[in-house]
């Protein structure tokens, strides 16, 4: 009955002109994998949040990128007697989500930065491609994601434009055709609107 | 405004989530695998027989491809054999006599796709508009070859095989798209060299 009655009071709280949507696009750039280590505009960012105090956001959010890097043929020794000579098309696949939280260090009506952090699991899946062929592997890991980032709204509260910058490390291992990936570390920014 | 913004993301949400690499950037060169055996003494060798045809598997017989590209391939790897200091037996009468042997093979093949009125194809979402993406009302089917050069080195001087079979000393296999033609046959004469450039260990002492 407590719990029903605590349910209850927090219902009867629930105001929907504290619910955010924002949807980004995103630059990414993995870090030190050397896998497919360069920047990319190819991803989004989606995060759903409640404004709990006018100090304090909760929410949820999912986003996904892909990576590219072209590298040129070369032989590569792939055991003590094997060689393959090719070149190589690779392609990172990830996908972080999971919950977030966010302070808001100013609470001007129309521009707000803040700091915060996502943290859950990702999904990743890094592809080579040669010749006719591809090969890739797939791995889920732990998620976690610092962020700084500034929200503006032009004309109060009913939409504005988001800006944020963002590191993240997840803990993927995989193994592609030249390397053993072990925990892939990404910087980027996200430029999105908020409803 | 609030509606119009909405209505553009809603088309970005509904875009494919994993964009495909561009698959043009790669070259139209064979990739070249080699592998050898750490127990073979490729110094001790001294000559090998090298058939004037290439196996060609099929699902029913096996054919032999003798003509004039085929000849071409078996002339480099000819030269790339006797560059490493070993003679050639050319009479089938004395094979025997032959350190090693190598056998070629080719395998080509066309692969058929249909697909279920979808096809991720090479046009980027978007460049239509702000749609979620293309569907075709039927099936639509493509095709694409590719081919694979395998080269085998045989120890024909292992007299120790209990199991009366020959031990596989080197392998090597160039495998890509068939582009068909002269352009092709070129393709697999430098698949040939690159095979031997990145196995330095077959060398006569």
């Amino acid at each position: 009955m407590l719990l029903l009655g605590v349910s209850a009071q927090g219902f009867a709280q629930w105001d929907a002109s504290k619910v955010d949507l924002k949807i980004d696009w995103q630059m990414n750039a993995p870090l030190s994998t050397d896998f497919a280590d360069k920047l990319s505009g190819w991803g989004m960012n989606y995060e759903l949040t409640y404004s709990i105090t006018p100090r304090w956001d909760v929410g949820v959010f999912a986003s996904f990128h892909t990576n590219h890097k072209y590298i040129g043929r070369q032989t590569l020794e792939i055991s003590p007697t094997e060689s393959l000579t090719t070149d190589q098309q690779r392609s990172a696949f990830q996908v972080p989500f999971g919950v977030m939280g966010a302070f808001n260090l100013s609470t001007n009506k129309h521009c707000q930065p803040y700091i915060g952090v996502k943290a859950g699991v990702m999904f990743a899946r890094n592809t080579t491609y040669y010749a006719s062929r591809g090969l890739y592997d797939k791995a889920w890991g732990f998620y976690v994601s610092p962020e700084i980032g500034l929200k503006i709204y032009p004309t109060g509260k009913h939409w504005g434009i988001h800006v944020a910058g963002y590191y993240s490390y997840a803990t993927n291992q995989t193994r592609t055709l030249t390397m053993n990936i072990d925990g892939q570390s990404n910087v980027g920014f996200r430029l999105g609107v908020i409803f | 405004m609030k509606k119009l913004l909405l209505l553009a993301c809603v088309a970005l949400v509904m875009s494919a989530c994993e964009k495909d690499p561009d698959m043009g950037e790669l070259d139209a060169n064979l990739a070249v695998y080699t592998d050898y055996d750490t127990g073979a003494d490729f110094g001790a060798y001294r000559t090998y027989f090298l058939p004037d045809s290439i196996l060609e598997p099929g699902s029913h017989h096996a054919y032999y491809w003798k003509d004039e590209n085929a000849l071409a391939i078996i002339g480099k790897v000819e030269a790339q054999m006797n560059s490493r200091g070993y003679t050639r037996i050319t009479d089938p009468e004395k094979k025997d006599e032959a350190s090693v042997g190598v056998q070629l093979s080719y395998i080509a093949q066309t692969t058929h796709v249909v697909t279920g009125g979808y096809f991720g194809g090479w046009w980027n979402y978007g460049f239509w508009g702000p749609w979620s993406g293309w569907y075709y009302p039927y099936p639509v089917s493509y095709s694409y070859d590719t081919n694979t050069l395998v080269m085998e080195m045989v120890d024909l001087t292992a007299s120790d095989a209990s199991d009366n079979r020959l031990p596989v000393v080197w392998y090597a296999n160039a495998s890509g798209f068939d582009f068909g033609g002269q352009y092709n046959l070129r393709l697999l004469e430098d698949a040939v060299d690159q095979a031997f450039e990145q196995s330095p260990y077959i060398k006569a002492n």
